[in-house]
């Protein structure tokens, strides 16, 4: 996988680079517009990070200039301003999902991950398992160790979510976009405590926990 | 651009005033003297020649019921007639022609030159001197004959060309008054905006925007033009004082959770090389991380709902579904809470506003109801549409808010929990609050401590 990553701040630049790299992408990197441009259009990447105030070229030109060439790489793009304007008018041009600043870097990798894996267009599998835990998505049925877990909906869909990204941290604001469909902030626990109930019926009779907190960050489906 | 140089164009724009105002003056006295003086001197006219017509007709009709031979001696009974007498007759032979005495430098030579005259029409001749001036009338009689007579009218002219002279001297200090008046009315109409801009200087030079423009009621234009940059004055005031409220607070309000994370930091810094114990301390500065960016992005939706500056995007839409997907939200808090919550509302609840907001707005009610209500408590959403609102009450079996801090609530950063074991910032109620002035409604609370409380939200259809 290979990822090009246009942005001007240093530090930022150096920060997701390295997480990048950390998590096994050949990373590009371009400090600023014109320099982004020619990366874009003489090589070939599975997904693009691009800041919208850049120098010599703006973020939301670049892509128009991209999409204009017909490259259809996704893009994600990094604003430090969060109204609901610039969105509209950052997906309107052909870019496919937009962060706004300050992120995590796990936040940001788990989006480009899924944006790889949706441009791949990788069928959806029905039948979904890890380690010993399975859910068959038609039946709407969980079993761990074959026995029968019941889950309700809003459960069963942070399971899946949290299955289909297995190994991979899901921040809170995630699970507010996928499980609620909302992205409003709800000023509470509303996520700590649906997945406290998920663990619980999960992890509860087991000894081996699949369902991990990483403090400030977000959620993880692993054995640990 | 225009307060560049504002000296420049208000001279060009009194110049252009007291031109426009000086030149209409003169037109219009121009037009008055014209028509007095046509007046005037039809008036004379029609004296002077009131005599000669009346003998013309008398004599005609000597001459048609008499003969020649009376008119004649009609004509030369008289010695000191002061008018021309001259009978033609129709082959243009001439029967009678009398000219009376001090008649010097007339020539009659110079009417028969000019030859056949129309019936009734007046025939201007000068005098060969240049001392006399005539005018000869004529009359056609019915056998082709031909009636003249005439006088001498040098007294009228003179008179007339002496009320001439008397308006062309008149018209210098009409020029005068016109442009003194010019001056002076251009001062009139400018002298407020003149006020205006200095006014609007001083506050450009000094940045005081308190300073307010004085009203004179000279004119309503005026007025309503100085009234206007007060207000805009005002609103500007408000503005910058807001924003400078603002951002006092959160200067203060971000303080607190930076010197936290801080702290943290460097306690983390100088314990001993424990990766736990920096595991926790930086897990500590990510969370405290992820409190300063809620806060701030919460202080800043409160700031720029009050200060009008909110975007809001308003549809019409049903808030009834929206209060059942909110309390499905909460669901699961409520029941680890062991908080029951109960719903009343008809299905269709229609009214415009920005959903993204109200779901906000419901959001912080029930979740501020929930923190505060106890285990076995209960919570009631209920909803109603009534004289062109949409009320929502949110009624809990809680702690309850003591009257004297009933106001406060609203407040930016107040908790009523002052143990601060909840989590929360204090910004909920806030934003509640400025979202729903922000969509022109209001809100209400009563409380009765120990008891539990009822937060009402009135947003117009």
């Amino acid at each position: 996988m290979r990822v090009l990553v246009i942005e001007d701040d240093k530090k930022i630049a150096s920060f997701v680079v390295k997480g990048f790299k950390q998590a096994g992408f050949a990373v590009d990197h371009a400090s600023d517009g014109d320099d982004g441009i020619h990366l874009a259009l003489h090589e070939s990447y599975d997904a693009a990070v691009i800041d919208i105030m850049l120098p010599k070229l703006d973020g939301l030109s670049l892509i128009e200039e991209l999409r204009r060439n017909k490259i259809n790489t996704p893009v994600i793009i990094l604003s430090a301003k969060r109204s609901v304007d610039d969105r509209i008018k950052g997906l309107q041009t052909g870019s496919d999902d937009y962060l706004t600043k300050p992120f995590s870097f796990s936040e940001l990798l788990a989006r480009v991950q899924a944006l790889i894996r949706r441009a791949s267009g990788a069928a959806e599998t029905t039948l979904l398992t890890f380690g010993n835990l399975s859910m068959d998505i038609l039946k709407r049925e969980v079993t761990r160790a074959d026995k029968r877990i019941n889950l309700q909906p809003r459960e069963f869909a942070l399971l899946e979510y949290l299955m289909r990204n297995a190994g991979r941290m899901v921040s809170k604001t995630i699970i507010m976009e996928h499980v609620y469909d909302y992205n409003f902030d709800p000023q509470t626990n509303v996520v700590d405590v649906l997945v406290c109930r998920l663990r619980d019926k999960v992890d509860r009779d087991f000894e081996k926990k699949m369902i991990h907190t990483i403090r400030g960050v977000g959620y993880v489906l692993k054995e640990s | 651009m225009f307060l560049k140089n504002p000296r420049l164009l208000l001279k060009s724009s009194s110049f252009r005033l007291i031109t426009w105002y000086t030149l209409l003056f003169i037109l219009c006295s121009l037009v008055i003297n014209v028509y007095a003086y046509t007046i005037i001197s039809s008036f004379i006219y029609e004296q002077s020649r009131k005599e000669i017509e009346e003998d013309i007709d008398d004599l005609a009709e000597i001459y048609q019921k008499d003969g020649l031979e009376a008119l004649r001696e009609d004509v030369y009974e008289e010695e000191d007639e002061p008018f021309l007498i001259r009978l033609i007759g129709n082959q243009g032979n001439t029967l009678i022609s009398k000219i009376p005495n001090d008649w010097s430098g007339f020539n009659i030579e110079q009417l028969e030159k000019s030859g056949y005259l129309k019936n009734k029409e007046w025939k201007y001749l000068k005098g060969g001197d240049d001392e006399n001036e005539f005018e000869i009338t004529s009359l056609s009689l019915s056998n082709g004959s031909t009636l003249q007579l005439g006088q001498n009218i040098v007294e009228r002219e003179d008179l007339l060309r002496r009320i001439r002279k008397i308006y062309m001297i008149a018209i210098i200090p009409i020029i005068l008054f016109a442009y003194l008046g010019g001056i002076f009315v251009a001062d009139r109409a400018l002298n407020p905006i003149r006020q205006l801009i200095n006014t609007l200087k001083s506050i450009v030079s000094s940045g005081k925007i308190n300073v307010r423009v004085p009203v004179y009621q000279t004119d309503k234009l005026h007025d309503e033009l100085i009234s206007l940059f007060n207000t805009m004055l005002e609103k500007i005031e408000a503005l910058v004082s807001g924003m400078r409220n603002v951002l006092d607070n959160v200067a203060h309000d971000l303080r607190t959770p930076i010197t936290r994370l801080r702290g943290t930091a460097e306690v983390a810094l100088q314990s001993e090389q424990d990766p736990d114990i920096l595991r926790e301390a930086l897990s500590d500065c990510i969370e405290e991380s992820e409190r300063i960016l809620i806060m701030l992005n919460t202080l800043m939706d409160v700031s720029e709902a009050e200060t009008g500056a909110m975007k809001l995007d308003p549809e019409e839409m049903n808030v009834a579904p929206l209060i059942e997907d909110i309390v499905g939200l909460y669901g699961y808090v409520a029941e680890e809470k062991g908080v029951s919550v109960y719903t009343g509302f008809p299905e269709e609840l229609y009214l415009r506003a920005d959903r993204n907001w109200i779901r906000q707005v419901l959001a912080n009610l029930l979740d501020n109801a929930i923190k505060y209500t106890p285990s076995g408590g209960r919570i009631d959403i209920e909803a109603y549409r009534r004289d062109g609102e949409v009320t929502i009450t949110v009624k809990d079996t809680g702690v309850g808010i003591p009257p004297e801090e009933l106001e406060k609530i609203w407040d930016r950063l107040y908790r009523g929990d002052k143990s601060r074991s909840q989590r929360g910032l204090g910004l909920g109620l806030s934003l509640v609050k400025a979202i729903v002035r922000a969509h022109r409604g209001y809100v209400e609370v009563s409380s009765n401590p120990g008891a539990g409380s009822v937060f009402t939200v009135y947003l117009p259809v």
